[in-house]
């Protein structure tokens, strides 16, 4: 009985395999052809019985499936709504061809720029458990800087803060890296690191690592992308390798997307470095980036709170006479791109709201478009179409129009990012080029866009299925449709205000930091930077190189004046310390302001095109001899001689202990930390015998437009007086000039292109409803001007109804962009975020240019036939 | 307008029924004993087969109230004819071809 009852209920489940009207018309033959077979079957041994009831059921299923499969196809109710869809839209190209690009253009900004937020500042750092990573960091007259050797030994010993302590040293502070083994000689992208850095940052190598005790020989660990590239993956470790004319051994090659995107840059060389315990705590040690572990369930916080404590008596305990700032202490996240957080954020933000623009715009244009049709839709009701379907193809409707819209932004985006690639260079993203390895996330991006833009269809597909019936439309449903589009069209202001405020911004942002004075001529210098090779040159023998070498460059046709330099102006980089004048010692080290310094050869202010404003340049003598001479800028001279008579007096930068120099001119400010910093004090010396640098930027000025053409020749005789010299980058001045720019061109650009596609839809939008306004007031005007209203009043009428959701949302807008104008602050330059004139005149581009949507229609509307249009 | 032409399935339960109505069952057995028990259609796919031919209208469903009132018996209708003999004229003609070809031996035994 047992079995009957497991057999058949067998039965009833396969049953259901079929469709419902299959089983209605057959389930009475098919059982009693089951039970038939079942009674054949019974002098059959068991196994045979179940065999066939296997056989049976499954074969039911099968035909089933298949059948449910026909039915839908036979029915096509879908590919016939598709094919129906895909024709009306056709239809009407231009309609098609206005929606898609809507949407396009409202997604180009949002596929662009959230790939760059992800890959920059939202994807975690390859490194183990990063959450217990941070980084200290000290801040000192705005500078914020690093640590100096005795404080990271003294948080390493903190067991029950620091799992582990480990620092790089980033390349601007210390000499550079050459491969020596093959010629020419390649310089580098190295990144100086001590041995416990990968452990800290729990990654693995392929290799040993660093030797973690002291003493051991020099090592390198190579990036993945330099082994691929320059060994094509074979083999390495072990094996020797000349940095700087010194072996070294490779000790192992990271991981394939490992990456310390310090200030954004990619390394390909990690050498280790050992920290010295007799390194004292001095300003130009300040420079070690620190990178921690912290100690098992400790917290960000709790760490934070404790460290500046540990600092400072440190410092109070061995009477360093070093003055801290401030100390803070936060996640290594945080640390690496924190600082490009925010302007990233905002972009982001601002594509949404385009994206909000473009979704309001197709709404708009849906509901337009669905009442026009509203004839159509109706006679499609009336012929059996329910509310529910005639909604569905109408989302279906939107559903196509999205897709190819979001697919359209997918692709103006790849274009988009190859430009803001070329444009932003090294500012974008952070290992390698944004546009490669972004697997879904574009997609990602496009997806929201799809949601977005079919939830805009969503409400004028709903309305627009309910009140389709054949002369519905009441008057009661249109003063709604009206409330309704006044609303859209406030909104659409608002965002379009905000953006174009940002967009504006950052433009003038961009043209003011175009018109600041670096204080050197750009044009037609060209920096070249070399090194010497290692210990061939000694520290009379540098500057003797480095003039010879400017006598020669000299003599080539159409080199006007060479000078050398260790740091070019916008460099971003540069030595420091504090700055003190003889016979004012008396003041409290830690007060004193901080200098930066260079080592500059006679002709480097007439090559670089700084003017002289005081005294006179180097002799080649002192440049020769290391005499103590300095020059210094205006702003120094300013502040310590407000009376004039700097020159003759004598002064000193921390490091220079002990040693006065004797200041022989005043030179112009130069913007040597970026365009956008006010200028720093500047102290010259004449040459560097006080340690044995090997690198210098040569800086040639030419009589030519096209500077970079005489390289060639350049490079030729340099390597013709040394074999061994490294040749690095080589730009133009006005690329250098460029390049500090970056940051701001970027931002001026996306923003800008945001505004320009917001004021562009924001426009479309609020013209499509003006002139769709009058359209749906014809009868009312004719009505009105039959009655003897004036044309004028009705031009008013058409223009201030208009207008008024215009405004409304522009205060609103207004409102949002001073909101928000702390946050754009951060990087706005020369200009503020609440500057009323460019509120005054992006609200008087916004009016105008609505007018010119509004006027047109109302236009029309004054110049209309009261008569004819009551006939109609 | 192109008609779909007849899975074997198809011509088989034609077969059997252009020589007398049977009911369900019995095309099953009779199709079994004719292919002398190689092809044994289970009821799954017996009946989808008789679906599509209803709809298709090459078959037709018998009024009688005898017996069994689950038991229907069916009928070829006259457009099932001539399908079934258009299809049996296509198979006639490839068998043909296929004699001339040498590919099918004319000494072959079932």
């Amino acid at each position: 009985m047992a079995d009957r009852t497991i057999a058949d209920r067998l039965f009833e489940l396969a049953l259901f395999a079929f469709p419902r009207d299959f089983r209605d018309r057959w389930e009475d033959e098919l059982r009693a052809e089951f039970e038939v077979r079942r009674e054949d079957g019974r002098q059959r041994t068991p196994v045979v019985r179940a065999l066939a009831l296997v056989g049976v059921l499954g074969d039911m299923v099968l035909n089933g499936l298949l059948q449910r499969w026909a039915a839908r196809r036979g029915r096509s109710l879908w590919t016939s709504e598709w094919r129906i869809l895909i024709r009306s839209l056709g239809r009407r190209p231009a309609f098609t061809a206005q929606a898609v690009l809507t949407v396009a253009l409202g997604a180009v900004g949002l596929t662009t720029v959230y790939p760059i937020l992800h890959r920059t500042v939202l994807r975690p750092l390859p490194y183990e458990e990063p959450e217990r990573l941070v980084a200290v960091r000290t801040t000192l007259d705005q500078d914020l800087l690093g640590v100096t050797p005795p404080e990271l030994l003294l948080l390493k010993q903190q067991a029950d803060l620091f799992q582990g302590v480990a620092a790089v040293l980033p390349p601007e502070y210390d000499r550079s890296f050459v491969w020596t083994d093959g010629t020419p000689r390649e310089p580098l992208r190295a990144l100086q690191a001590t041995p416990d850095l990968f452990r800290v940052l729990g990654v693995d190598l392929s290799g040993p690592g660093y030797d973690p005790s002291p003493g051991g020989a020099d090592e390198v660990v190579l990036s993945h992308g330099f082994w691929e590239r320059r060994f094509g993956e074979q083999d390495v470790v072990g094996r020797a390798m000349s940095l700087n004319d010194r072996p070294f051994t490779v000790v192992g090659v990271l991981p394939e997307g490992f990456e310390l995107p310090l200030d954004g840059q990619d390394f390909d060389v990690w050498p280790v470095f050992r920290i010295d315990p007799t390194w004292p705590a001095s300003m130009d040690n300040r420079v070690y980036r620190m990178v921690a572990r912290m100690a098992e369930g400790a917290s960000v916080e709790g760490v934070a709170a404790r460290v500046p404590d540990l600092l400072r008596d440190f410092h109070d305990r061995e009477a360093t006479g070093i003055h801290i700032g401030s100390t803070h202490l936060r996640s290594l996240h945080e640390d690496l791109v924190g600082a490009v957080r925010l302007p990233l954020l905002l972009l982001t933000a601002g594509a949404i709201l385009v994206l909000v623009v473009a979704a309001l715009n197709l709404s708009l244009l849906l509901a337009a478009r669905n009442l026009a049709r509203d004839a159509e839709l109706g006679v499609r009701r009336a012929l059996g179409a329910g509310e529910g379907r005639l909604a569905r193809f109408l989302l279906m409707e939107t559903g196509a129009l999205a897709a190819l819209g979001a697919l359209g932004g997918l692709g103006l985006s790849r274009v988009v990012l190859r430009v803001l690639e070329a444009v932003g260079g090294e500012g974008l993203g952070r290992g390698g080029p944004v546009s490669e390895g972004l697997g879904l996330i574009p997609w990602m991006a496009g997806g929201a866009v799809l949601a977005v833009a079919l939830g805009a269809g969503i409400v004028p597909a709903l309305s627009a299925a309910r009140g389709a019936r054949l002369g519905s439309r009441s008057r009661s449903r249109s003063k709604d449709a009206h409330r309704t589009i006044a609303w859209v069209v406030g909104v659409e202001s608002a965002v379009v205000f905000a953006l174009l405020v940002a967009a504006g911004l950052t433009v003038m942002s961009l043209d003011r930091i175009l018109s600041v004075d670096p204080g050197f001529r750009a044009e037609g210098a060209v920096a070249v930077g070399v090194r010497l090779p290692d210990d061939r040159y000694d520290r009379t023998g540098i500057p003797a190189f480095f003039e010879a070498a400017a006598a020669r460059l000299e003599g080539l046709p159409g080199v006007v004046a060479v000078g050398s330099v260790t740091h070019l102006p916008l460099e971003e980089a540069n030595w420091g310390g504090s700055f003190a004048v003889e016979g004012r010692e008396g003041q409290d080290p830690g007060s004193l302001p901080l200098v930066d310094w260079e080592f500059a050869s006679p002709s480097y202010f007439e090559a670089a095109g700084i003017p002289l404003l005081e005294g006179r340049p180097f002799t080649t003598a002192e440049h020769a001899d290391g005499s103590r001479v300095a020059i210094i800028n205006q702003t120094l001279a300013r502040r310590f001689w407000p009376e004039g008579g700097a020159i003759g007096s004598r002064v000193n930068g921390n490091g220079f202990d002990g040693n006065w120099f004797t200041v022989v001119g005043v030179v112009g400010d130069v913007k040597q930390q970026g365009l956008e910093d006010d200028s720093r004090g500047y102290m010259y010396m004449a040459s560097n015998i006080y340690y044995d640098w090997l690198e210098r930027q040569l800086v040639i000025r030419t009589a030519s437009t096209n500077p970079t053409s005489l390289v060639p020749e350049i490079r030729q005789a340099l390597l013709e007086m040394e074999p061994s010299l490294t040749i690095g980058t080589v730009t133009s001045m006005e690329g250098v000039v460029e390049r500090a720019s970056g940051a701001f061109r970027l931002r001026a650009l996306v923003f800008g292109s945001l505004g320009l596609i917001a004021v562009l839809l924001g426009m479309a939008g609020i013209h499509g409803v003006a002139s769709h306004g009058v359209q749906a007031r014809m009868q009312e005007v004719g009505v009105r001007l039959a009655l003897g209203a004036d044309q004028n009043g009705v031009f008013r009428m058409v223009v201030v109804d208009g207008l008024r959701p215009v405004l409304l949302g522009m205060t609103a807008g207004a409102t949002l962009a001073l909101w928000a104008g702390g946050w754009l602050d951060s990087f706005l330059y020369g200009i503020d975020a609440r500057s009323p004139l460019v509120l005054v005149g992006i609200a008087t581009v916004l009016v105008a240019s609505a007018l010119a949507a509004i006027v047109p229609p109302a236009l029309r509307a004054r110049s209309l036939d009261p008569v004819e249009l009551l006939q109609e | 307008m192109k008609t779909p032409t007849l899975s074997t399935r198809h011509v088989r339960i034609l077969l059997v029924l252009a020589d007398a109505p049977r009911h369900g069952y019995e095309i099953g057995k009779e199709i079994e004993h004719e292919t002398g028990g190689r092809i044994r259609l289970r009821p799954g796919s017996l009946y989808r087969a008789l679906h599509q031919l209803l709809e298709r209208g090459l078959i037709r469903e018998l009024e009688e109230d005898e017996g069994d009132p689950r038991r229907r018996s069916y009928d070829v209708t006259s457009s099932g004819r001539q399908a079934l003999s258009a299809e049996l004229t296509r198979m006639g003609q490839l068998v043909e071809q296929g004699r001339r070809l040498g590919v099918v031996g004319t000494d072959r035994t079932a």
